[in-house]
């Protein structure tokens, strides 16, 4: 069967989340196109064609991954650990969310925004722990507005 | 929010994510996950 659009971009997605979880680390579109055998312009324009799904969001005018979420392609203040691996988190919900998509318990390392004190929290067991409260600055219906700030 | 609504809303949210057939949710479907957390009110309308 011959590839679709939809086809190469779902294609596309797999192999970067699979390339960050793996490594904590996203490809360039021309390392993910060298190592499946795919053209290098096609993977950016499925990058393009994530990013305006808001799927992956890419660093501005470039078809570069800054985030996969729940993952981070940058170091942020949002550090996941589970055993020997570690990733970034764009955000809290995030941190979170990377226990959530790869199924392990995991250690999250946080500071508040306001005392920049450590918050110790995390997920053991398959149930979350820590006692602070998560604050989001934008409205739910703005998040996509300027993602990098919300 | 807090961590336990953090933790229920991200294992809604990202928990098919890698998944092969995985599609982002619909408005509906996001504000649906939103309401089984218990984050409701205006700050959460979609």
């Amino acid at each position: 069967m011959p590839e679709t659009h939809e086809s190469l971009v779902a294609k596309v997605r797999i192999a970067v989340y699979g390339a960050i979880e793996a490594t904590g680390e996203a490809p360039s579109a021309a390392e993910l196109a060298r190592d499946h055998g795919l053209e290098p312009a096609a993977v950016e324009d499925a990058y393009r064609a994530l990013a305006a799904a808001h799927v992956i969001v890419l660093q501005p005018g470039t078809a570069e991954i800054k985030w996969a979420p729940p993952f981070s392609a940058v170091p942020t203040g949002f550090r996941v650990r589970a055993g020997r691996s570690s990733w970034f988190a764009p955000c809290a919900w995030d941190a979170f969310g990377i226990p959530a998509a790869i199924d392990v318990d995991a250690r999250i390392e946080a500071v508040c925004g306001w005392s920049n004190e450590p918050i110790p929290c995390g997920v053991e067991f398959g149930r979350a722990y820590g006692d602070a409260v998560v604050h989001l600055l934008v409205p739910a219906a703005h998040f996509w507005d300027d993602i990098a700030y919300t | 929010m807090t961590i336990p609504q953090a933790w229920d809303l991200a294992q809604r949210w990202y928990g098919t994510r890698l998944e092969p057939d995985f599609r982002r949710p619909t408005i509906d479907e996001a504000q649906a996950i939103f309401e089984r957390v218990g984050l409701t009110g205006a700050f959460w309308r979609l």
